[in-house]
């Protein structure tokens, strides 16, 4: 039972090869042999996990399950489980349990899949490389001295490791695309709106998106088709109704126009990424596919733009963690939240703020929650961020421009392979990992990062990553060509 | 360049204690950043519409009785989130002095 997609995996379960608990204990198993090593996991949840994989075995026997029925899922810390710790990777919710079960968790309970973990991630999902956790960084399977990327590192390593068959992460910058294009896997943001935001713990509410991280097109179909569609509980998600997502990939792009924005292939771009993307581009023009030049001439301003509105919107997101309701909290210093902290006692109720949000926050999220406040402080809001809101509707219009001559648009996912873990001291220089995603974040268009061939450093082939962004709401096309590739290159199925 | 007390107005309005190396650090660190977002003024965006989110929804209503019921999530454990609990409270420092 080994290097599963959810689909080889749900044949084998279907057709009564394997049960569902042998399968979550032979992941369990490896997933306990491995993290010790890659840290991809935060909290492993053995004993519900076997519950779960009962109950999946149960509705096989009485045929009343789906593709996802007892596939073992990994799920970002950020994303809540009903009674499991979620940390979202910060020690200011070290001791928080999730009262309530996130939508997509709810709607992967009611598949019958089996959550078997929770994955390391940037605190609060703000960072390139699962650096900024306070738990310790995950390491790339590829190579453990390099970054899985990030925030969805941990996701992305545990996929790559065959710690589980899939995963869930979130995206507000590139934080599923990245460490997908990382690892070597397959990651997919959503539309803006696709995917209920309900039960995430949220960063940036109006770019975050929760998105599948899996081995093949075919699995982040099937897993996109149980987590979208409309959801009370989220205001921002979209009536237009999901579709069957795996019943469109057919394999046939012919004729397909495919725009390349020639902006995603200028200074920084190193030279092996830009091969490999290049030779993928060829693939995909030999399987029928019309491929010309476009622009999106706004993408230099893409990463500025991101830059006052996530801090702008997560300072007012975290003004939540106040020591009062939930978490670490300097009115009562738990020995884990800081040894030593004893004297720092709060005496007001100001204290018990500043000081729990001092020592509980880590320094990447203070840094933001600061560059956020001072954007939407009285004297700079024009100046910050509604200069940025203004030109996101210029990225916005660029998007549109693209896609009336394109189905969809094709570049590089990053513009390096995996750096090293601590390459990246410079805040700035690490944002750049992020410079080809985080457009459409900011459009919310959905893009998908899949696998398009390797880079060798220091004796180890690492993984690139092509990302094919399309038009809103429509996943199935950028999922057909990612699938159509995939086959092409003779990856899984 | 922010001075250090323009840096420390920020921190109380974000409710965060830094120490005083911190403090330095975090002056450094937004310069740098500021510059990065700098960039924007390359760019005359007067009468350009601003876009606070990309949906283009208007208002979404439901009613109440489709949100959380108040038995689908457990009270108690609620209360046991919260720092400081007393009976069925949570507990704060004085408000007033």
């Amino acid at each position: 039972m080994e290097n599963l997609t959810i689909k080889q995996a749900s044949e084998l379960l279907h057709k009564k090869e394997i049960s569902a608990r042998e399968l979550a204990q032979a992941y369990l198993l490896r997933a306990e042999e491995k993290n010790p090593q890659l840290n991809a996991y935060l909290e492993i949840t053995n004993k519900a996990a076997m519950q779960m994989a009962d109950e999946a075995d149960r509705l096989i026997e009485r045929r009343d399950s789906n593709v996802l029925t007892g596939i073992p899922f990994a799920i970002k810390d950020n994303i809540l489980v009903k009674g499991v710790p979620a940390t979202a990777g910060s020690k200011i919710l070290q001791n928080y349990t999730a009262t309530y079960d996130a939508t997509v968790t709810e709607k992967l309970k009611e598949a019958g899949a089996v959550i078997m973990a929770k994955t390391n991630m940037d605190e609060f999902a703000m960072g390139s490389s699962t650096e900024n956790s306070a738990f310790g960084p995950a390491k790339n399977p590829h190579d453990t001295s390099r970054a899985p990327g990030g925030s969805s590192g941990g996701s992305a390593a545990a996929v790559a490791a065959d710690m589980c068959v899939a995963a869930l992460g979130s995206d507000t910058g590139g934080s599923i695309r990245q460490p997908a294009a990382f690892c070597g896997i397959v990651g997919l943001k959503p539309t803006y709106g696709r995917v209920s935001r309900s039960g995430l713990i949220a960063m940036a509410s109006s770019l975050d998106q929760i998105g599948p991280m899996t081995k093949t097109a075919w699995d982040a179909a099937a897993l996109l088709e149980c987590i979208a569609g409309h959801n009370s509980m989220d205001a921002t998600t979209s009536p237009v109704p999901a579709t069957s997502y795996t019943k469109k990939l057919t394999g046939d792009i012919k004729g397909l126009r495919i725009g390349i924005p020639n902006e995603y292939f200028g200074d920084g771009l190193d030279a092996n990424v830009e091969k490999s993307v290049r030779e993928a581009i060829f693939a995909l023009e030999r399987l029928g596919a019309t491929i010309g030049g476009a622009t999106l001439p706004h993408t230099p301003y893409g990463l500025p733009v991101y830059y006052v509105l996530m801090p702008s919107e997560v300072s007012s997101n975290l003004a939540r963690f106040d020591g009062i309701r939930y978490g670490y909290s300097a009115a009562s210093p738990y020995p884990a939240g800081g040894e030593g902290r004893g004297e720092l006692e709060a005496k007001t109720l100001l204290d018990v703020y500043t000081k729990s949000r001092g020592l509980g926050f880590g320094k990447e999220v203070k840094r933001r929650i600061m560059l956020g406040t001072y954007a939407l402080s009285a004297g700079y809001y024009d100046a910050y961020y509604k200069k940025a809101q203004q030109i996101r509707t210029l990225i916005i219009e660029d998007f549109r421009k693209a896609f009336e001559e394109y189905d969809v648009l094709v570049s590089p996912t990053t513009p390096t392979p995996a750096f090293k873990l601590g390459e990246k001291e410079d805040p700035v220089s690490l944002y750049l990992a992020d410079v080809y995603t985080v457009s459409a974040n900011i459009a919310g268009v959905p893009a998908i990062s899949i696998p398009c061939g390797t880079a060798e450093r220091d004796g180890v082939k690492l993984p690139i990553g092509l990302q094919i962004m399309g038009r809103h709401f429509d996943e199935e096309t950028i999922l057909r060509v990612a699938d159509a590739y995939e086959r092409f290159v003779g990856g899984k199925s | 360049m922010l001075t250090p007390e323009e840096i420390k107005h920020i921190a109380t309005l974000a409710r965060i204690d830094f120490t005083d190396a911190e403090f330095e650090y975090l002056q450094r660190e937004f310069d740098k950043i500021l510059n990065f977002i700098a960039k924007l003024n390359e760019i005359e965006t007067k009468g350009i519409t601003p876009t606070a989110q990309v949906g283009g929804f208007t208002n979404s209503w439901r009613s109440d009785a489709e949100g959380y019921s108040a038995d689908a999530v457990d009270r108690n454990a609620l209360l046991d989130q919260a720092p400081k609990r007393e009976n069925d409270h949570v507990k704060v420092k004085a408000v007033f002095e």
